[in-house]
């Protein structure tokens, strides 16, 4: 049996059509408007310019340092104890990195007064390393590249923990970098200072021209990851 | 009087039309704000000066990787048969792994995560913010993972080091200071059960599937591939970092 089509229905299908054209430009867009950098405003585009240029300068250095040692390497490839040395010398920046080996240097102590949450830490420790921090420890915790902010619940006090460790008030954190500009990050108008005191929660902060960083207490061992095999 | 009786599919189509007439005012609104944003010749400029940049620093990290691999080689042909620069050499590729440096394979757990489509597209008149992933999503999310033993993280390949920060300028999320964009894949090395658990009381996790967020996650079993991650390409900033030791020495 023929049906017969109503001229409504024609209607209706190509308003459905219109309408699905116009969610998907519209979704398009919307996620163009999120990430494009013509959206952005001007101030936005200067401190991801600013950010930018510092990195390409830290890259430089590190570059030029790697590629001085890797000539070197090569010239003292017979000579053992040049070797060893230059080996000693990248070893022990990289446990600097790692917090395996203490560390000291200028930077910022930081002094919480209230009761920070666990994601208040995150993004405070966040911050600094956005700040070109180069070694941060939370009373006297050293952060290591795989530790971890949380907290744990007594009966009558919940305590902020970092790797499983109880961090007791006052919280103070040690950060080593450039100490003005670590303050400044933290203390830009609407930054996480100001966001904080929103609720009665206060950072002290000093500049040290020398502190000394704790080492984590034991080495870290992997269980799971691995070099992946050459092929 | 006679009553005027309309069919059933007009209240319909009028309210169909209504909606593409605010979804035309809503685009045409935007479009406008985009003409306007890319006739600026100072925003053209920035970037301009950003993507050369962009393009710029990721060569150089090309570079940089490329010098560890040559000086890593270099250093295993000169340990062969000696064993006190065996021993340094096995200390130094240890201190590797653990800075993020080298490439990392294992089990693990891979969280897909993408902005709230669906949501934004119910609600057009509604904050937009409210449907997309936030820096401080991805920043509690590594967090979380971390606390739950995971030995080496990536976001959409970054690598996440001890250093690595995750933020946003603007609406832009950078780790390791590159633009990332939705959708968010992170990867985590670790007992993929302690990472499930983790996701499984994680408030960011949990409250975003909630939200109606796509977000996913699968785990490595017996029998799936490994996780991989990609080694950290960038630098490390250690110009006022010293070894308390040789302090001591001095």
């Amino acid at each position: 049996m023929k049906k017969h089509i109503h001229g409504w229905q024609i209607y209706l299908a190509i308003t459905f059509i219109l309408l699905g054209i116009m969610i998907s430009t519209q979704i398009q867009t919307q996620n163009r408007l999120m990430s494009d950098l013509s959206l952005q405003s001007t101030s936005d585009l200067s401190i991801m310019l600013k950010n930018l240029t510092d990195k390409r300068w830290q890259l430089s250095e590190e570059i030029e340092e790697a590629e001085n040692n890797l000539i070197h390497s090569q010239d003292d490839y017979k000579d053992d104890s040049e070797l060893m040395s230059r080996i000693d010398s990248e070893l022990e920046r990289l446990q600097l990195i790692n917090g395996t080996i203490e560390a000291v240097g200028s930077g910022i102590s930081i002094t919480v007064q209230g009761n920070l949450l666990s994601s208040d830490l995150v993004l405070l420790i966040n911050e600094l390393w956005a700040a070109s921090a180069e070694a941060v420890t939370i009373n006297d915790f050293r952060v290591t590249p795989t530790s971890g902010i949380g907290y744990i619940e007594t009966l009558d006090k919940t305590y902020l923990t970092c790797d499983g460790n109880v961090l007791h008030e006052p919280i103070t954190i040690k950060a080593i970098g450039n100490g003005p500009i670590l303050e400044k990050s933290l203390t830009m108008p609407g930054g996480i200072a100001d966001n904080l005191s929103l609720y009665q929660i206060y950072l002290h902060m000093e500049l040290q021209e020398e502190m000394q960083l704790e080492a984590l207490p034991t080495q870290p061992q992997l269980r799971y990851g691995k070099i992946p095999d050459k092929e | 009087m006679k009553k005027s009786m309309l069919p059933n599919w007009v209240p319909w189509l009028t309210f169909l039309l209504l909606l593409i007439g605010l979804f035309f005012v809503q685009e045409l609104k935007i479009q406008s704000a985009i003409v306007t944003a890319s006739a600026d010749p100072k925003t053209e400029v920035l970037i301009s000066l950003i993507t050369n940049l962009e393009a710029e620093t990721a060569a150089l990290e090309d570079r940089l990787a490329s010098i560890r691999q040559e000086t890593e080689a270099l250093i295993g042909q000169a340990a062969t048969g000696e064993s006190q620069l065996t021993e340094l050499q096995n200390q130094l590729t240890q201190a590797q792994i653990q800075a993020g440096i080298t490439a990392l394979e294992g089990p693990g757990i891979t969280i897909q995560l993408d902005d709230n489509n669906s949501g934004l597209t119910s609600s057009p008149a509604d904050d937009p913010n409210r449907y997309i992933i936030h820096y401080e999503n991805l920043l509690y999310l590594v967090n979380d993972l971390r606390n739950a033993g995971a030995e080496g993280i990536s976001i959409n390949g970054q690598r996440i080091v001890v250093s690595s920060e995750i933020r946003c300028v603007g609406n832009v999320i950078l780790v390791n200071t590159t633009r990332l964009a939705p959708p968010f894949e992170i990867s985590a090395i670790g007992d993929p059960k302690a990472l499930e658990e983790a996701l499984a009381s994680s408030t960011t996790y949990q409250q975003l599937s909630l939200s109606g967020f796509p977000v996913s996650y699968k785990t490595t079993g017996s029998h799936s591939n490994n996780i991989s991650l990609p080694a950290y390409t960038g630098s490390f900033s250690t110009k006022n970092l010293t070894s308390a030791a040789h302090e001591e020495a001095s």
